[in-house]
């Protein structure tokens, strides 16, 4: 059988077979060989394998020598036409030398190959999966610099905000604290980790010391934000205690799952006390601690509504000490107030359960009843009187004997306003006053005439009378800035009677009690602004601040002077500062805005005049359009001595400060109560010390 | 905390041989990875044969010699092992055959569980052999890389019954 004959034998092998000379010519080639060649009817013999291929002669030349001299099959290192395509399918060759027997024959190379995956697919598969995975890592690389941005910008977030966070995993034990938690729970974050939440946040209520809820565990459990319990305190590690406030949130993953909780709060004690402090003060006297006249006033609105309804009545009780004037003007303030806060604890040891007692005022007390029978009420009367019957009040090593004077009306449906209620009581203990010392007396209708010829209805005939002769006088006291040079005047009013120059408090209490305030006010605004003109055409313009009282606010002709002034002459607007209470401001919020944003588009600036003793809020005081933040001068004449006066200014002008607003404290009467001012940044300051009331401006 | 020493002033195991002796342990562990130790070893052995071409014409050269006599092969062999830091050696020599020892591999500890660079080995010897004395059959009968302590390699210089019994390559003359 010669080559050729053998060669068609291997037709039926898998595998191409070609037969070469050492020169690459064709000798033979089975079946599959020449399918490999590119033409299956074709013998191909007689042609160089050189034709096939994309490689050089040389290159080929190379290859025919190695597969010459190995019997083992070497790689075809050799780039043949049409071969692998992208999927790395293609023909896979060997070539080995055939060695004839004998070894006088001419050496022949075999060539076989293989169709299916070439060796080159493999790389080619490697080198895809390589890059995909090249891909991968690059987006992989990318993620993780930005999450480590993120978590970064959240770390720097965490350690910069004002509130303590803490975190935990799902059991509540901490993972991380940042500085203000550090600070509030004592712990450092590295200690604090792995202990359980409690070890580290003792909380406890404020009231009953008793431990509080673990926010974590409620919020893990009930899957939602939960806030901390009211009253909540930190225990520190150091055992300082911190009132506290805020929220536990769960932490969920992608999954949504929770897996952990984060828990944010802040302290709030400094607010906390303030706000205790501004609510007491709100409702209560500074110097006798009893009940003040705004809560009073409020109890006996809320008294009329109820008896208005018929159902129910009260008795309203007036007190005025009889020799407290005397001992206030001849011994001293310092003794007045002394007394008043005796004869105070003698009532108090007085009061019912469920009546309410308050200062109104000077040594004015008020008691408001809740309803009993005359006859009881009677003996309830004769108690308080008794009360001071024996009461011996002793002051530098003398005793001086004190009694009061009574005067009460019942609050049933006939009494229509506070104003009334108090008008009546007042008349009863005018008309008990008029009967000597130690003497009550229950209002009746007809007491309305008799006292029409007495005391306060002289002094409304008086106030009348002045309003249509002219014979107010205004007066100005200065209030001075602690920053720079600005000066304004407060215009003060006094009333001429006879020979007697009245001071404010002897007839505008009862200005506003028979409604003439408005027109008291319309009167020293029409002259004030007057004098405002004149200064500013002299070429000497002074600033000037005027009072303006709660019913004034919502006067429309008060409001049409001003706003026709001011249209007249605008440039005077910044010479203008009208003074307004804060109770009467809060107490008709809508009318005192709608006013005030109205004149402050003219120029005119505003003040909220003794501030800290009405509703005290900081709230009102953001929302109100005030520039200047008067604070009571009962605050600020014992700032030397009180604490707690000191951090009521304090306090307040921190607060206002903040808010942008001007301070002014009044009562300014000695040299430590201006240095004490200037320590705690007050800005501008009014009072004896700097500069008393003068009818000269 | 230490001195901080700049990486010249270290003692690092990096130098030129490691790293070519790397490269190739690195190069024919992925070739056996991924195309398989037949077609690897096929690759490695047209390598071998090629720097085998190359080794027998400097050492021709430099011996001024058209051919090699069976002598100067047998020199050859061990005298190319020793330039590449082998540590071959003659154990007999004739007419039939040449058989060779070897304690230290040229690639060293790098050669362990790779036994298609046994294949450069195996051509370059039977190229020489074969392109100076007309034939040359190699059976690596021990290596280093499959496990053995030192190489075992027998050159058959004729086809022979002995030859033809054992497995080996065989190589020709060009």
């Amino acid at each position: 059988m010669n080559l050729e004959d053998f060669f068609q034998l291997s037709n039926s092998l898998p595998e191409g077979y070609l037969l070469l000379k050492t020169d690459g010519t064709i000798l033979v080639t089975n079946r599959k060989a020449r399918r490999f060649l590119g033409n299956a009817d074709v013998n191909h013999a007689g042609k160089n394998i050189i034709d096939y291929t994309d490689s050089t002669a040389n290159e080929l030349h190379k290859a025919i020598s190695d597969w010459s001299r190995s019997r083992t099959p070497i790689p075809a290192a050799i780039k043949w036409k049409n071969n692998a395509k992208n999927d790395g399918m293609g023909w896979r060759c060997h070539g080995f030398l055939l060695k004839p027997a004998g070894g006088k024959e001419p050496a022949y190379i075999v060539l076989r190959c293989t169709f299916g995956k070439t060796l080159a697919s493999n790389f080619i598969s490697l080198n895809n999966e390589l890059n995909k995975q090249r891909v991968l890592l690059r987006k992989l690389l990318k993620s993780r610099d930005e999450l480590e941005r993120e978590h970064e910008k959240a770390v720097v977030t965490l350690h910069s905000i004002g509130d303590g966070v803490i975190t935990t995993d799902i059991a509540g034990n901490i993972e991380y604290l940042n500085p203000v938690a550090e600070k509030l729970t004592g712990w450092d974050s590295d200690d604090a980790a792995g202990k359980n939440l409690l070890d580290v946040f003792n909380i406890i209520n404020e009231i009953t010391r008793e431990p509080t809820e673990n926010p974590v565990a409620r919020c893990v459990k009930d899957n939602r934000v939960v806030g901390l319990a009211n009253h909540t305190v930190l225990i520190s590690r150091n055992g300082q205690e911190y009132v506290i406030e805020d929220s536990a949130a769960p932490i969920r993953n992608h999954f949504n799952k929770i897996i952990g909780a984060v828990l944010v709060f802040h302290d709030t004690t400094d607010d906390r006390l303030a706000r205790h402090q501004l609510e007491y003060l709100a409702q209560h006297d500074t110097l006798t601690g009893l009940k003040n006249r705004h809560f009073f006033e409020q109890q006996l609105k809320h008294a009329i509504d109820v008896a208005s309804r018929g159902n129910r009545y009260y008795y309203l009780l007036y007190i005025d000490l009889d020799q407290f004037k005397v001992i206030n003007d001849t011994v001293g303030h310092a003794a007045g107030d002394e007394l008043l806060t005796e004869v105070s604890f003698c009532f108090s040891n007085r009061i019912r359960q469920g009546d309410i007692l308050a200062r109104l005022g000077g040594d004015e007390f008020g008691i408001l009843i809740d309803c009993i029978d005359l006859g009881n009420f009677e003996k309830i009367i004769s108690g308080y009187q008794s009360a001071l019957e024996g009461f011996r009040f002793t002051w530098d090593n003398h005793t001086y004997d004190i009694s009061c004077s009574i005067g009460s009306t019942i609050i049933d449906n006939n009494i229509s306003s506070s104003a009334e209620a108090m008008r009546r009581a007042d008349i009863a203990c005018y008309i008990a006053k008029q009967s000597g010392r130690n003497q009550a007396h229950i209002y009746h209708e007809e007491d309305q005439s008799a006292v029409a010829s007495m005391g306060e209805i002289s002094i409304v005939s008086d106030i009348r009378a002045a309003l249509a002769h002219d014979l107010f006088l205004l007066y100005f006291q200065p209030i001075k800035s602690l920053k720079n040079d600005e000066v304004i005047h407060e215009v003060l009013i006094r009333m001429q009677k006879g020979d007697d120059l009245l001071t404010p408090g002897a007839f505008l209490p009862i200005a506003e009690r028979h409604n003439l305030m408005t027109e008291i006010d319309k009167w020293v605004l029409k002259h004030a602004l007057q004098i405002l003109l004149e200064q500013y055409n002299n070429g000497t313009p002074q600033r000037l601040s005027i009072n303006l009282s709660g019913v004034t606010l919502g006067n429309e002709d008060t409001s049409e002077l001003l706003k026709t002034f001011f249209k007249n002459h605008p440039e005077l607007a910044p010479y203008l500062l009208l003074e307004i209470t804060e109770t009467s401001a809060v107490g008709q919020l809508d009318v005192a805005s709608k006013l005030m944003y109205e004149l402050r588009s003219l120029g005119i600036r505003f003040a909220l005049d003794d501030f800290g003793t009405g509703f005290s809020s900081f709230t009102y005081l953001k929302h109100l359009p005030v520039d200047f933040v008067k604070i009571d001068g009962t605050f600020v004449r014992g700032i030397v001595d009180d604490p707690v006066d000191q951090a009521m200014v304090r306090s307040i002008t921190h607060i206002s400060n903040s808010l942008g607003k001007i301070i002014i404290a009044e009562f300014v009467e000695n040299e430590d109560i201006l240095e004490e001012l200037k320590k705690i940044g007050v800005d501008m300051v009014q009072g004896y010390h700097i500069g008393r009331p003068s009818p000269d401006l | 905390m230490g001195i901080e020493k700049k990486p010249s002033e270290i003692d690092v195991p990096i130098d030129r041989d490691i790293f070519l002796r790397n490269l190739l342990r690195d190069l024919s562990g992925t070739l056996e990875t991924v195309v398989g130790i037949d077609d690897a070893a096929g690759f490695i052995s047209l390598v071998g044969q090629h720097l085998g071409d190359w080794m027998n014409e400097e050492y021709r050269k430099a011996l001024g010699q058209d051919s090699l006599s069976l002598e100067q092969v047998k020199d050859v062999l061990v005298d190319l092992k020793k330039r590449i830091q082998g540590d071959f050696h003659i154990e007999s020599a004739d007419d039939q055959k040449i058989i060779l020892g070897n304690k230290h591999c040229p690639f060293g500890d790098k050669v362990i569980d790779r036994p298609t660079l046994c294949m450069m080995t195996s051509n370059v010897f039977g190229t020489i052999t074969a392109e100076n004395l007309g034939y040359a059959k190699v059976c690596l009968d021990k290596t280093i890389a499959t496990g053995s302590s030192c190489c075992h390699i027998t050159v058959f210089l004729q086809q022979d019954d002995e030859s033809d019994c054992k497995e080996g390559r065989e190589y020709f003359q060009s």
